[in-house]
């Protein structure tokens, strides 16, 4: 067995800043749409999947008192907005109705061959979190194709308000690692096969 | 396990050990002390995601 301190997929920190790897729940949002509109999203599980150093300097900005220069603060590491990514309860995601609510699109059902592949985290698209009955996670899948942004300070404003728990150290390095593996990917032109 | 991988997602928590739901026949008390002495949180089911139009961007 692998050596380690880590004794769960989950913890609960302190909640004074933003973490990778944390878990909010009910988060709603505010994006736009076509014709301006503005849309409330709310997902019940989502994500945060910003390089945990990043989150930490965006809040020294916060908590230290930097200088100004010319009524501009003098910050070199400035982080304009948190990246993060719905976590769908895994029976939704696998009836292929995770976005018809919000889109009025169904995908596919996922039958056994295709769902022992997505729980095993061998497809690269999709991840999986297993659930944790003392801090109350379901299991729960992340789409890769299905990603937003929104302003740091914004997140913020959500973040103690819609806390739930964080992915552990490693378990969340995995999720990062999988995740930009995924938008890594190349997509290739479908070659018409040559009939000489 | 096949429980958990239910097509009928309304069922889900109710079939799982995760929530209450599961417990609707028991006693309160059974239901405590199926979770360890723990309070459940009542908003541990499965939502989907919902989006409303609240408005337009003023111009």
């Amino acid at each position: 067995m692998l050596k380690s301190r880590i004794e769960s997929n989950y913890e609960i920190h302190d909640c004074q800043r933003i973490s990778q790897g944390d878990i909010l729940r009910d988060m709603n949002f505010i994006v736009i749409g076509v014709d301006e509109k503005i849309i409330e999203l709310e997902y019940q599980y989502i994500v945060v999947l910003s390089q945990d150093c990043d989150l930490e300097q965006a809040n020294n900005l916060i908590l230290e008192d930097i200088k100004c220069e010319d009524e501009c603060r003098l910050f070199n590491q400035f982080l304009p907005s948190v990246l993060f990514v719905p976590a769908f309860p895994s029976d939704l995601l696998r009836s292929g109705e995770h976005i018809k609510s919000l889109y009025k699109i169904k995908a596919h059902k996922l039958n056994s061959n295709l769902w022992g592949p997505i729980k095993n985290n061998e497809n690269p698209r999709y991840h999986f979190l297993h659930f944790d009955q003392e801090r109350q996670i379901p299991n729960l899948v992340l789409d890769f194709k299905s990603y937003y942004t929104l302003s740091y300070e914004y997140f913020a404003g959500k973040h103690k308000e819609h806390y739930h728990a964080t992915i552990n150290e490693l378990f969340r390095e995995r999720l990062s690692q999988r995740f930009s593996n995924y938008l890594n990917r190349i997509g290739l032109p479908v070659i018409p096969c040559s009939s000489d | 396990m096949n429980e958990f991988l239910s097509d009928k997602i309304d069922s889900y928590f109710e079939k799982s050990q995760t929530t209450v739901k599961s417990e609707k026949a028991a006693t309160a008390k059974q239901v405590v002390d199926s979770f360890g002495n723990k309070i459940v949180d009542s908003r541990y089911s499965v939502k989907r995601p919902t989006a409303k139009i609240i408005g337009h961007v003023k111009k």
